[in-house]
């Protein structure tokens, strides 16, 4: 094993193969920057050319291009409240509500220094487990997936902040709107009324484009000014970034580990990753009152998760040919062109070619990061610029990014329609994150409840690592909400004495930013 | 989601062609682009297959054409299919489908406006399917088939696309339980090695690769392949698995006679149109002659070029191109199937699995 460490590290240092890779980082920069491009459209853009081509420089430049995406897509959902791509919606919670603050730089940071900590993890986790991840996948069947996928829904209330009705309506909204299309466990189309757009249901990249762009742009345009709020400095820039995320080493430690393990189970989606983490680390922290409005948390925790997941759907991936993201069954394809057959024969008879995955992995997952960092300090001033003037082209790109998925006029409509049902939550306060969550999880629930029906009937209840699953449902749902009761009486009773003059004017300001971030959420 | 080629490059192509060399007057194809619609998305086994003919088989028709692939996703196939069914029938748009999207098409799947009647095939590519059972059914071998203990669980994605599974189960006669919500022929494997499911279909370059260990571990019984039918009917080995035993044969082994009855019927059909064309090229039957002679004479030349040969290697996965008199056959057993047959499977899908169809 050791040898073929090191003989793959010679491998991928090759010249040709070295530019490979920084190519694939490169692209999966530009389209992690693009909001609703993603490292599947990065990975279709390069799939012809891999006809001929060495497979390890083909192969490096794939897993160049799935790297880089979840650290640069995290430049839209902090600067402009647009998640970059389906890795990156719950950066938009807090990392936003910094930008507005003037802490882009900061924030983008701590984002970035998250991702490469939980990229080397990712990939470290890839070498350390991929000989023992067989038992461990395999134990995940459908009635523990589905478990998973209620922990997942558990997590709506941490989501909601302080109007978990609002919230709970939202999911419920979500739930319904993921219905539409092709049922999971029957072929039969709900609410398509025989037009053949509907048969797949809505996309994602357009839901989440719907509901946090559109509503942000129009609301943008319409206060007029810039992004970051007048009188906001830039601030000492992402040098203090690095710096909160070396304070939270082990908040990055343990949430890289989330992603890996959660990325390694295949059926649960990869989008879903990030709001656990979210939800998670919320759920977890003894101070919540800053969540939602800035609290750098919540940036680290979902970019570190992001992208140490990588190195968790490469895991059923390489080991048994089963897609863990929708980009990893691209990369299957791929690997095909290459006559390379995933499987466990993979890691006995090619063993420097999973290395090389391993290494593209490390190394990409470090120059993303690195590149990233660099850009940040220019690109974050563009907070600074009236966003009358980047609002054409961010409109342009974001209805590009929506017209990509199928070329179907359906997809302006689609657009247009959750552009207006985000908008008016956001007037009305209703949180908005709820409502993804239950349209990403939605087919999931159906799908799972169906199969573990009719695999063991009732029986699959009584299964262990069920059990286990939901006392974590329970114990998150009531912690949090027992936790939520004591910060608002701590809160409340502050409220009482009254602050010295120089506090209040500081929680004037606070509380302004509070009201902002509110709309937001 | 979609990716075009881009269009300007193509362009160029053809404008630096057209610049180099006049073509001759007669070559139908000369300065004209094809267009390969693939209604699958990029990195699939038919977009890749698509991919392959259409980066070969422009070197090869007379007039050296442009050929690009577009892919047109969205609803299994029906987008792209529907988009290429409404195209202009002059030779320049052809189509990439699979097995499972020709036999939709021909048993006239609810919103699939292709009609193979009116297509030839052009290219196409086989791929052989195998059985394996679990052990934890509590046989040892593929003839105790009949004999399984407790839930006989198969995994279902869209039924229609696993109906040649379907279909040999049916001609066995087993008693199974179909577990819906399965997102792809993976995923049912990854359930089959999990113990969740009893037995399971997958492709033969899948079930070597990925399944074989799991026979050697003593987890899977390879059951039968699902192989292919000759011209007289009669059961042929998949040449991807020269050594497991076909289903018929393995009924024959069971029972002492082959198999006969609508289920035997439907297993023909099936097993030939599913496996024969897992990747096919397709164009209208009343595209100009000259560009159907065109195509058939590219192809032609394609299937006979060394480099081609190696491209297609490790895509084909062990299976040689079909070309030639084969396309033929198959044109000629879509035309034989029986009507009989096809309601048959139409009405299996339906009461098992409430799958409309709209046949024309």
């Amino acid at each position: 094993m050791w040898d073929a460490l090191i003989s793959s590290f010679f491998i991928i240092s090759d010249p040709f193969r070295m530019g490979m890779l920084m190519l694939g980082v490169s692209i999966g920069i530009i389209v992690g920057i693009l909001p609703g491009l993603g490292g599947l459209m990065g990975m279709a853009l390069v799939l012809p050319f891999l006809f001929g081509m060495d497979a390890y420089a083909g192969v490096a430049m794939l897993i160049g291009i799935a790297a880089a995406v979840p650290s640069s897509d995290t430049f839209p959902s902090v600067l402009m409240g647009i998640p970059g791509s389906s890795g990156s919606q719950a950066t938009v919670m807090d990392g936003y509500p910094m930008a507005r603050k003037g802490q882009a730089a900061r924030a983008l940071g701590a984002a970035f220094s998250a991702s490469m900590i939980g990229g080397v993890l990712g990939a470290l986790a890839l070498t350390a487990l991929v000989p023992f991840a067989r038992p461990v996948v395999l134990m995940f069947g459908a009635p523990e997936l589905l478990m998973l996928t209620i922990l997942g829904l558990s997590m709506v209330g941490v989501l909601s902040g302080n109007r978990p009705l609002l919230g709970i309506i939202a999911a419920c909204v979500g739930l319904t709107l993921g219905m539409v299309g092709g049922a999971p466990a029957a072929p039969e189309y709900r609410w398509a009324y025989g037009n053949v757009y509907l048969f797949d249901g809505f996309s994602l990249v357009i839901v989440a484009l719907g509901l946090f762009a559109i509503p942000e742009i129009v609301d943008l345009l319409a206060r007029g000014g810039s992004i970051a709020q007048r009188g906001a400095v830039l601030g000492s820039g992402w040098l203090d970034g690095v710096r909160d995320t070396l304070r939270h080493k082990w908040l990055v430690v343990r949430h890289s580990l989330i992603g890996v393990a959660v990325g390694a189970i295949p059926g649960m989606g990869s989008s879903i990753i990030d709001w656990l983490n979210y939800g998670y680390v919320v759920t977890r922290a003894k101070d919540k009152s800053q969540f939602g409005k800035g609290d750098v948390r919540g940036v680290i925790a979902p970019e570190a998760a992001n992208n140490a997941r990588e190195g968790g759907v490469l895991m059923p991936t390489l080991l048994f040919g089963v897609p863990g993201s929708s980009s990893m069954a691209l990369f299957l394809g791929a690997l095909l062109i290459f006559g390379i057959q995933p499987g466990p024969a993979l890691l006995r008879d090619d063993l420097d070619l999973v290395f090389v995955i391993i290494w593209s992995l490390a190394l990409a997952n470090v120059f993303g990061t690195l590149i990233c960092l660099a850009l940040s300090r220019p690109i974050s001033r563009l907070t600074f610029v009236p966003f009358r003037y980047i609002a054409p082209v961010v409109l342009c790109i974001v209805i590009l990014g929506a017209w990509q998925e199928t070329r179907h006029v359906g997809d302006l409509i689609t657009l247009t329609a959750f552009g207006l049902l985000g908008w008016t939550m956001k007037r009305i306060v209703m949180p908005r994150p709820p409502l993804l969550v239950g349209f990403i999880l939605s087919v999931l629930v159906e799908r799972y409840l169906w199969m573990s029906y009719n695999l063991y009937d009732w029986d699959w209840i009584t299964r262990p690592l069920v059990l286990a699953i939901a006392m974590l449902c329970v114990v998150l749902v009531v912690g949090g909400t027992m936790m939520k009761q004591r910060v608002q009486v701590a809160e409340s009773a502050k409220e009482v004495n009254p602050a010295p003059v120089v506090a209040g004017t500081q929680r004037a300001q606070v509380g302004e930013t509070a009201k902002e971030v509110d709309r937001v959420s | 989601m979609t990716i075009r080629f881009p269009r300007t490059c193509a362009v160029i192509a053809v404008a630096m062609a057209a610049g180099v060399a006049l073509p001759a007057s007669a070559d139908y194809y000369a300065g004209e682009t094809i267009r390969i619609v693939i209604p699958f998305s990029a990195g699939g086994g038919t977009d890749t297959f698509g991919r392959l003919i259409a980066a070969h088989l422009g070197n090869h028709i007379p007039g050296n054409p442009t050929v690009v692939a577009e892919n047109v996703t969205g609803a299994g196939g029906l987008l792209g299919s529907n988009e290429f069914a409404r195209s202009e029938r002059d030779g320049l748009t052809l189509l990439t489908a699979s097995g499972h999207l020709n036999l939709r098409a021909f048993l006239g799947l609810e919103g699939l406006e292709l009609d193979l009647n009116d297509l030839v095939p052009v290219v196409a590519a086989p791929m052989g399917h195998i059985t394996a059972v679990h052990s934890n059914s509590g046989i040892s071998d593929a003839t105790e088939l009949l004999n399984m203990q407790g839930r006989v669980t198969k995994g279902i994605t869209d039924p229609v696309g696993l109906i040649e599974s379907i279909v040999a189960l049916e001609m066995f006669g087993i008693d199974y339980r179909p577990v819906p919500g399965y997102g792809g022929r993976g995923d049912t494997r990854l359930a089959f090695e999990r113990g969740e499911l009893m037995v399971n279909t997958q492709s033969t370059p899948a079930f070597n690769a990925r399944v074989t260990p799991l026979v050697d571990e003593g987890t899977a019984i390879a059951a039968y392949a699902i192989g292919f039918i000759d011209a007289n009917g009669n059961p042929v080995r998949d040449p991807g698995a020269p050594d497991i035993i076909t289903a018929p044969e393995l009924y024959a082994e069971i029972h002492g006679t082959m198999p006969s009855g609508p289920a035997w019927e439907a297993y023909k059909v099936t097993a030939n149109l599913v496996q024969n064309t897992r990747g096919t090229i397709w164009v209208f039957q009343d595209a100009p002659e000259e560009a159907r002679a065109a195509l058939r004479a590219g192809v032609d030349a394609m299937v006979a070029d060394t480099e081609f040969q190696a491209a297609a290697l490790s895509i084909l996965e062990g299976y040689e191109v079909i070309s030639g008199a084969g396309l033929d056959q198959i044109k000629a057993e879509l035309d034989a199937a029986p009507e009989e047959i096809l309601d048959w499977l139409r009405n299996l899908m339906t009461e098992k699995f409430e799958v409309s169809f709209n046949p024309r």
